[in-house]
């Protein structure tokens, strides 16, 4: 069971899940809890995986090691394909348009319930982040309180007299400059005042507070941005590009407004350097950056025009 | 060059801030979630969007659910 303490210095929760230090820690392929469990008769020594079938096309389950647990939360886990190779940049599209489905159906049934006023639904990628598993896949927690990044979104909207994200994407529009990649329902950019070196931004054009809003070609062709962007990563430096990917919606606390956008927080600032979270940034809190986002955005949208 | 793009629709932002709607909104979910619930207990082939879902239940108790594709990717 989690624990959370109130941090009254920074005037935020903490959570403590001292469980979670003893989750399995990247496995060889052959004990990946991810990948489907052989039929049976299973071979000797191979064991059931967290997916008891042999093949499977989108899984999510609760995690073995969760962060939040009802009657405070909820953590789970999203494998995004049975096959252990790949990323969700490599998924074909019909399945990454069925995880949109896949994650707006947890969203709509995690947010009806009483204890969880926040969903946050991610994709750590690559060890540089922290992820424990190579298997393709995403977590989703629901938290039982609001956390700070979606509070800040929402004192955004009320400092900028409207929808912040609204606001922020027709300047990005106007300006050009940091746009990487848009069709029909999302634009893509590297943000203004981005923090991390390459971080994206993909705003649904229209004013969407959550998945539950979209319709089905808005879902299809958030999904083909997302792959566009993530394999544009993976072209930029020639190498599997480590992200944090957020889906940032709407607090299902019933009361609060929120626009759909996906940001992504990779690590990299070059090919072999990452970019930490040193002493102004940790300390002060601010972000001290090695790249203008306009140069950012230029290589990204000539490493996209590689893969797209 | 960036690509060339359209302006995007105003935003409605009588929408912000509005409670009833969303109030509504988690009730008719939390009504559609009961309704789920009981097509699980009565067995009944369940769906959503283009998705057909397979509930299961772990031997630890903890939740498993199955999406899959109505139209599979290999027709």
């Amino acid at each position: 069971v989690s624990d959370q303490r109130f941090n009254e210095l920074r005037g935020e929760q903490v959570v403590y899940a001292i469980h979670r230090q003893s989750r399995t820690f990247l496995p060889a392929e052959d004990h990946c809890p991810l990948c489907p469990t052989p039929a049976d008769p299973r071979p000797s020594g191979v064991m059931e995986t967290e997916i008891p079938f042999p093949a499977f096309e989108i899984a999510v389950f609760d995690n073995l090691f969760p962060a939040f647990q009802a009657p405070r939360g909820a953590a789970e886990v999203v494998v995004y394909t049975d096959s252990h190779q790949g990323s969700f940049g490599t998924l074909a599209p019909e399945r990454a348009e069925a995880l949109m489905w896949a994650w707006r159906h947890r969203y709509q049934e995690l947010g009806a319930r009483a204890d969880v006023r926040y969903v946050l639904i991610f994709e750590n990628r690559g060890v540089e982040v922290g992820a424990t598993l190579h298997h393709p896949h995403g977590q989703i927690y629901g938290y039982p309180f609001l956390p700070p990044v979606p509070k800040l979104e929402l004192a955004a909207d009320v400092r900028l007299e409207g929808c912040a994200p609204c606001a922020l994407l027709r300047r990005e529009l106007e300006d050009g400059h940091r746009v990487v990649y848009e069709n029909d329902s999302v634009v893509a950019y590297i943000p203004y005042a981005a923090r991390w070196p390459y971080e994206a931004h993909l705003v649904m054009r229209r004013h969407r507070p959550s998945l539950l809003d979209c319709e089905a070609a808005e879902l299809c062709l958030l999904a083909e941005c997302l792959q566009i962007i993530t394999r544009g990563y993976d072209s930029l430096f020639a190498r599997p590009f480590p992200y944090v990917m957020v889906v940032h919606q709407a607090p299902t606390d019933g009361r609060s407004q929120g626009h759909l956008h996906v940001e992504f927080y990779p690590p990299l600032r070059t090919a072999n350097k990452l970019k930490y979270l040193a002493g102004s940034e940790q300390g002060a809190g601010t972000f001290i950056g090695d790249t203008l986002p306009e140069e950012s955005a230029r290589a990204l949208r000539e490493a996209i025009a590689r893969v797209a | 060059m960036a690509p060339a793009s359209a302006s995007p629709p105003p935003c409605d932002r009588s929408e912000i801030g509005q409670r009833g709607r969303r109030d509504a909104d988690k009730q008719d979910r939390q009504d559609e979630k009961e309704q789920d619930k009981r097509k699980h207990s009565e067995g009944k082939h369940e769906t959503y969007g283009p998705l057909d879902i397979k509930r299961d239940v772990k031997d630890d108790g903890r939740a498993l659910i199955l999406y899959t594709r109505r139209e599979r990717e290999d027709k």
